[in-house]
């Protein structure tokens, strides 16, 4: 018998429902939706956005698969699988931009048809890559003449606000919207932008004055004369297209370069070091031919790519620095890379969170991959961050069946900086300690050591 | 003509606050993003207006008639943002 799960993060909107069914991700379209799914479908809008990859594909099935579940749904579509899902609160400040434009290009498109948006949120975009897609094909209704855009307010907490927290005021927008799924309101980010903001027409009416009239229209009679105007489609038009021209141009604000930007030209390797760490991920990437792989403490996409040229299909990777990150994901989509970089403090990464706890999955839940990579990762979890190094091999190790993992010992310059400031309180942060700890998680197929400071690489397969 | 184009945009101006349009979604909008579109509407509007008057008076000097509506509103923006 198979098992019907209805995913979790998919009851806001009562016109379907995601379910997982095994590997399969199918959706019910409730007769309520019926009529707007026909006539978008029929507008040639979903085939325009579909062929070219923007929105997710989607094929109608046999009802049965859900037995029950399909019990007064119209339709029952299957979507193909994602590899990896991911949320705005992990993604670097390109990616939400990547994302925001996205969605006024396909808000835009779909006005062309005659069709708008239900909503905004930017969890209907998940990444393939570097690419933004559109996943909520019942996102899509009949435009109706005069109609405000229903989510512009959602757009900005979820898209804008958090954009511009970054480029205002070099914050970066993930704790925050991690800590608040709907984003950033603009009664908030108003009361922390410079002034100067006021001077962008942009940002003085989407975030100051949206603000200011919510503060003013907390009473029903206002909410009521609200609701009673419209919003002539030329109206609509102009807004997508000033926020479209506004938010491409949006940099994050310029400061000194973060730590790890200059990594890969700046660090205390030789070049034959890395020459031999690229040979040895390359060849267990070549051997292990890895659907998805995990590049823990990717920097900026490195050995990412290395990995990609050798034959992995994805490779999401996982770092704390948003500097690395912007660049790592530049590089990918520059390079046409199939490469994710994504925002992890690995002494705290993304909870189980939302409604019941369920709705957005944690980063446990989510990280199962082919193959795992953890290079010069260790030490910043073992010792600047105190976590128990066998602790550390386990959960890296969990992450995948097989990986490469890179110990980097005491006298290496840059555990020595670490403890420049500190007491080395790591008794048992040593070679024969961590290969101990590694080998009761794993088999040890191939070790090598890559520097004069005793730099090793272990390449290990779950047993 | 002129006058009777500025009354009739002025109406339609008019006409933003008086027509009853719901948002067809299942998502509340937020009362400060819908007066903020209203605003907007209006002022697109406005601009509307203010723009026919410029274009008829640069054709007084001209002698050229005035061009299709241009979409291009108060997004000068990439300028201002630093």
């Amino acid at each position: 018998m198979t098992q019907v799960a209805a995913e979790a993060g998919s009851f806001r909107d009562p016109r379907g429902r995601i379910f997982h069914v095994d590997k399969r991700v199918l959706r019910t379209v409730m007769p309520s939706a019926i009529a707007d799914f026909e006539f978008v479908r029929a507008s040639g809008l979903v085939e325009e956005l579909q062929s070219d990859g923007r929105l997710i594909g989607e094929n109608q099935v046999d009802a049965a698969v859900l037995g029950e579940h399909a019990a007064g749904a119209s339709i029952v579509l299957e979507h193909p699988r994602l590899p990896f899902i991911s949320y705005p609160y992990e993604w670097p400040f390109r990616a939400l931009q990547a994302a925001a434009l996205l969605h006024l290009d396909i808000q835009q498109a779909a006005l062309q048809k005659g069709v708008s948006l239900t909503d905004a949120t930017a969890y209907n975009i998940q990444f393939a890559g570097p690419r933004p897609v559109f996943i909520d094909s019942l996102s899509f209704r009949r435009y109706v003449d005069g109609e405000y855009w229903a989510g512009h307010r959602q757009f900005c907490e979820q898209f804008v606000n958090p954009l511009l927290l970054r480029a205002y005021t070099g914050v970066t927008h993930n704790a925050w919207f991690r800590g608040s799924l709907e984003g950033i309101p603009a009664d908030d980010l108003s009361r922390l932008l410079p002034w100067r903001s006021r001077l962008s027409w942009n940002a003085l009416t989407n975030v100051h004055m949206q603000a200011r009239l919510q503060r003013a229209s907390t009473t029903g009679h206002a909410a009521s004369r609200a609701g009673k105007g419209k919003l002539p489609k030329i109206g609509f038009e102009q807004m997508l297209h000033s926020m479209r021209k506004w938010i491409a141009a949006l940099e994050p604000k310029s400061g000194s370069a973060t730590v790890w930007q200059d990594y890969a030209t700046d660090n205390s390797y030789a070049d034959a070091e890395a020459q031999k760490k690229r040979q040895f991920v390359a060849e267990f990437v070549q051997s292990a031919k890895p659907a998805l792989l995990f590049d823990v403490g990717c920097n900026t996409g490195d050995y990412s790519a290395v990995a990609l040229e050798n034959g992995a299909d994805l490779v999401v990777g996982f770092d704390f620095d948003h500097g690395a990150l912007d660049y790592g994901y530049q590089r990918a989509v520059d390079a046409g890379l199939n490469f994710l970089p994504l925002h992890l403090d690995a002494a705290n990464p993304s909870p189980e969170q939302g409604w019941r706890q369920a709705e957005r999955m944690g980063f446990a839940r989510r990280a199962q991959g082919d193959a795992v990579v953890g290079l010069a990762l260790i030490h910043h979890l073992a010792i600047a961050k105190n976590l128990p190094l066998a602790d550390v091999l386990a959960w890296l190790v969990a992450m995948a069946p097989r990986g490469v993992v890179e110990f980097v010992p005491k006298q290496d310059p840059m555990v020595q900086r670490l403890l420049q400031l500190r007491e080395d309180l790591f008794d048992d942060y040593d070679q024969r300690a961590f290969e101990s700890y590694l080998q009761k998680l794993a088999r040890v197929v191939r070790s090598e050591t890559v520097s004069s400071s005793g730099r090793t690489l272990y390449w290990f397969e779950r047993a | 003509m002129l006058r009777r184009r500025a009354i009739r945009i002025s109406l339609s101006l008019l006409g933003c606050t008086a027509f009853a349009a719901p948002a067809h979604a299942y998502l509340d909008p937020g009362t400060g993003s819908i007066i903020l579109q209203s605003i907007l509407a209006g002022i697109a509007v406005a601009m509307g207006v203010l723009r026919l008057y410029w274009y008829k008076l640069k054709a007084l000097f001209t002698g050229k008639s005035a061009p299709a509506e241009s979409r291009d509103g108060p997004d000068a923006d990439a300028q201002n943002k630093s």
